[in-house]
């Protein structure tokens, strides 16, 4: 090497130029071999298209995603709104059973307005049975004042033997 | 192509342009499919050397390319994109043995010895037995060093530059090279098919 070409102050290890060569040729075939592996042919032409499918692949994935959460979230929305229904229904429910425990301290008023309204007897039918009951337990509360004689007489007069054997 | 390996102002325009092409929605495919010519080779041999199987290669840089696309906005630009890169494909790759190793049901160490006697024969290996034996004297060493050894030794990549990407300091990195060289020199002066 040419005096001209050293740089005072610097020094480089023995034999540095003359094996330069070798090394660097060295490294670019290292790099070139890539340490004894290979790749299948035209793979890397072939790369581009393939990650830019896989990445549509991705999108779509993450659309579809997207939408099941949603109906994920509509899902769990409606069965918390329905839950919600469920214990506002069994509360009243509940409230509604516990009333008849304070039953007495109604007064008749309260009870009449009540039935009118809900209208438990719905039918005149069944308004008129209950008129038809009382009259009966009347006649029977009146029948206490009929002596044994009395009776007597009028089973005799009114109701025949084969009449009571049919009954 | 992108030449690595050397930091420049050069480098960072040129991927501070390439980045933006991909923000901008009208030009994201196209400065995506620049990125992926530019940057391709690069990584699948970065992973290659870790995976070591050609098709876990292609698997984990078709997903790295997925995770850059969707992430690219997170780049920052405090690094080179190439490091920035080469960390998700480090990070890809080693998930990828983790699962590997949990799948077969055997402990990291194991699965390496599994990757290097499987190479024998694979047909994406070169049957050069001094190859075979290097990766067999890589296999030995612990993950870091090995990984370490594989981008300063292959991939040439600068001492700083591995410390970005394993998030260590130049120093320790340094160590950590010197240590796995001279394993390596250990092993393969014991091996017979260096020696013979």
């Amino acid at each position: 090497m040419k005096d001209k070409q050293q740089q005072p102050g610097f020094e480089v290890p023995d034999a540095y130029f003359e094996r330069l060569e070798e090394r660097v040729l060295m490294r670019v075939n290292r790099q070139d071999n890539q340490g004894g592996f290979k790749v299948p042919q035209d793979y890397f032409d072939q790369l581009d298209q393939q990650v830019m499918e896989r990445i549509e692949d991705q999108k779509l994935r993450t659309l579809k995603s997207q939408e099941r959460s949603k109906l994920r979230v509509l899902w769990n929305v409606g069965g918390l709104a329905a839950a919600v229904l469920l214990v506002l229904v069994i509360g009243k429910n509940f409230q509604y059973n516990n009333s008849d425990w304070q039953a007495d301290s109604l007064e008749d008023e309260t009870i009449a307005t009540y039935v009118e309204e809900v209208a438990i007897l719905q039918e005149e039918e069944d308004i008129e049975f209950l008129f038809t009951d009382n009259t009966i337990l009347n006649d029977i509360s009146m029948a206490e004042d009929i002596s044994d004689k009395e009776l007597l007489a009028y089973l005799e007069d009114e109701v025949s033997l084969t009449q009571i054997m049919r009954e | 192509m992108y030449i690595h390996g050397h930091n420049s102002f050069m480098d960072k325009q040129a991927d501070s342009e390439l980045v933006n092409l991909i923000l901008d929605p009208a030009t994201r495919d196209q400065g995506f499919r620049l990125l992926l010519t530019n940057y391709k080779e690069q990584l699948y041999w970065q992973i290659r050397k870790i995976v070591l199987q050609h098709d876990d290669a292609d698997d984990v840089l078709q997903n790295v390319f997925v995770k850059i696309y969707k992430g690219i906005k997170n780049f920052k630009g405090d690094s080179k994109l190439s490091t920035w890169m080469y960390r998700i494909a480090y990070n890809e790759s080693m998930t990828h043995l983790t699962k590997k190793a949990r799948h077969l049901q055997i402990s990291s160490q194991e699965l390496q010895d599994h990757m290097v006697n499987q190479l024998e024969a694979d047909v994406y290996f070169t049957s050069d037995q001094v190859n075979l034996e290097l990766q067999k004297a890589l296999s030995q060493l612990p993950d870091r060093q090995r990984e370490v050894f594989n981008m300063r030794y292959f991939d040439d990549l600068m001492f700083k530059e591995v410390a970005d990407v394993l998030g260590l300091t130049e120093g320790a990195v340094k160590s950590t090279y010197h240590i796995a060289a001279k394993k390596v020199e250990k092993f393969i002066r014991q091996d017979e098919t260096f020696t013979n």
